[in-house]
């Protein structure tokens, strides 16, 4: 990670939260592979997610490695334990910057990584319903739907 | 004159005979009445009915165990209770191995015991040892001695065995349970209730034990004075705006106080509101060296208000300090919000074994309406905005020389002394420095 670029980046985001998650989100990712940030959109989109939760969300091409790629993003440190479920969670700024940008940058890939969340919730336990109402509730360009 | 107070005292006759009269000469007055097995002999419906007709309305139950366990009740006496409570075994699954009516080896007076326990009217349990004194002519029988226990060993396994008293007579026996009886925490009357002071002896506190954070020693302070046994303060309340590393710290708090036995340490997050039986489901299951007795039953019926309160009586029953930490606290659920500041907040206020740490964007407002108020801290987490304490992070901490002092002065200036931001940076600033 280049300290100068590092140092630039963060001047940018002028202190404001979301960009300051998203500038050290982009930092953290700048070496790794694309399909990684791929993985962490949709990690990004629930609030809280589990390893059988993670797989159902990823694109097709990354789920045959889900496990891996679940135990490399739980281990970065925009990732936390979500306790009560035995799963985890991006972090909240992060995960509302990065929903932010996804919904202004990519709509029609919200779109799809959204419903393939209110899908993958599809049960009926409280947690499962109160997951699928955020998400059935939440597409572009309703922009104050969006961080949730 | 109205009772307004009744109390069974339980005995088997042959080892204590004297003590039921005794005891009720010290316990009976204009308004308290004390009654015994042999008040109910006479009259329609068997006597293990009429016993837990009276338990079931009584104030306390205070039972003496020796070594003699007395008379069985018949078969068709132990199948009536069962009838009349037909979840008997689901209430006090601990019990169910023994309930068939056939083969039942309870005798009346440990059905006493259980009876109140199944009602939970509080029990006070009496352990007799060689210095108390018995009934003259009584003799030991090692068949009575192994049904008392086998008794002993079911009352722990009921988690009942928590509060005993040694006694050497009745006069000792009626001092104790004014005391306990007096301080006794027992449903409704549990938001009421105090406790004996001192009872959980916290460990002397160490200073900081290093830890993997940025500048936090006024807070590190705070949380340790909490745990000293002169704390004047039981509840820590911690707020700032998702970026000040509130969980970061939540972390190293545990990791302190699990440095320091015997204290049991258990976390809670309330993000996305779980619901409250989930919540303390899981702190129960966390607190290793509590015993959850009480709530464990509850947790097999539906209702929430008596699990709610059994959580609290059982916790305040500890023999061991501890610690909860309450993470997310902006994301509880109206429930649990009422549960943890009218319930759990007045008994760390009343109870010294218990501390508690809340964090969250929003936590519970202090104002002089709360009763809690007297022994909670509230404070704001703040950003981290001297350069020096994260240069000395970088260097003592993650033992990063390479990054100039300037560039982290611009970083922390940038990040605003955001933990969270600077606290993931600079950890991965070192495989470019």
């Amino acid at each position: 990670m280049d300290i100068e670029e590092t140092i630039r980046l963060l001047q940018q985001a002028k202190g404001d939260p979301q960009s300051l998650a998203l500038v050290t989100l982009d930092l953290l990712l700048a070496s790794k592979p694309e399909a990684l940030r791929r993985a962490v959109e949709a990690a990004a989109v629930p609030h809280w997610f589990d390893e059988a939760i993670f797989a159902r969300l990823l694109d097709d091409d990354l789920r045959s490695a889900a496990g891996d790629w679940y135990r490399e993003i739980v281990a970065m440190p925009f990732c936390e334990p979500f306790r009560q479920r035995g799963g985890h969670n991006v972090h909240e700024a992060t995960r509302r910057g990065l929903r932010h940008r996804l919904a202004a940058q990519d709509p029609q890939r919200f779109r799809d990584l959204t419903r393939r969340a209110a899908t993958t919730f599809a049960g009926n336990s409280v947690a499962e319903r109160i997951e699928r109402a955020f998400r059935e509730n939440s597409s572009p360009p309703a922009a104050s739907l969006i961080p949730r | 004159m109205t009772i307004s107070r009744r109390y069974f005292i339980s005995c088997a006759s042959a080892e204590f005979r004297s003590y039921r009269e005794e005891l009720r000469g010290y316990l009976a007055g204009p308004d308290t009445e004390a009654k015994v097995q042999e008040d109910f002999t006479t009259g329609p419906a068997t006597l293990i009915e009429k016993l837990d007709d009276y338990i079931s309305g009584a104030s306390a139950v205070l039972h003496l165990i020796g070594k003699w366990a007395g008379s069985r009740p018949k078969p068709a006496e132990v199948r009536a209770i069962l009838n009349r409570y037909s979840d008997f075994a689901e209430v006090l699954p601990e019990l169910k191995e023994w309930l068939d009516p056939e083969t039942c080896p309870f005798t009346y007076t440990q059905w006493e015991c259980y009876l109140a326990i199944h009602h939970r009217i509080p029990c006070f349990i009496y352990f007799a040892d060689d210095a108390s004194r018995r009934e003259p002519g009584w003799v030991e029988s090692p068949q009575e001695t192994a049904a008392q226990q086998a008794h002993r060993e079911r009352l722990h396994s009921l988690g009942h065995d928590w509060a005993s008293f040694p006694f050497a007579d009745a006069r000792e026996v009626a001092l104790s349970f004014y005391r306990a009886f007096e301080n006794h925490v027992s449903g409704a009357a549990f938001a009421q209730a105090t406790f004996e002071p001192a009872r959980i002896k916290w460990p002397e506190v160490p200073p900081v034990h290093p830890y993997r954070l940025a500048d936090r020693e006024r807070e590190l302070g705070l949380f340790l004075g909490l745990l000293s046994e002169q704390s004047p303060e039981r509840i820590l309340l911690l707020y700032g705006p998702s970026d000040r590393g509130k969980s970061s710290l939540l972390a190293v708090f545990e990791q302190q106080a699990l440095a320091l036995p015997p204290i049991a340490c258990a976390r809670a997050d309330f993000k996305i509101g779980p619901s409250l039986r989930d919540v303390l489901y899981n702190l129960s299951q966390d607190l290793l060296g509590v015993r959850f007795a009480r709530f464990e039953r509850e947790l097999q019926r539906p209702t929430d208000d008596p699990l709610r309160r059994a959580f609290l009586q059982d916790l305040s029953e500890t023999q061991h300090p501890v610690l909860l930490v309450l993470d997310a606290y902006e994301g509880a659920t109206d429930e649990a919000r009422i549960w943890v500041e009218q319930g759990l907040f007045g008994l760390a206020r009343r109870f010294d074994g218990l501390r508690v740490v809340v964090a969250g964007q929003k936590v519970p407002v202090i104002d002089a309406s709360v009763r809690w108020a007297s022994v909670a801290r509230v404070h704001e987490l703040p950003p981290i905005t001297d350069p020096r304490s994260w240069c000395r992070y970088l260097r003592e901490v993650l033992g990063v020389t390479s990054i100039p002092d300037d560039h982290v002065t611009t970083m922390v200036k940038a990040a605003r002394g955001s933990p969270r931001f600077l606290g993931t940076l600079l950890p991965n600033l070192q495989t470019a420095g």
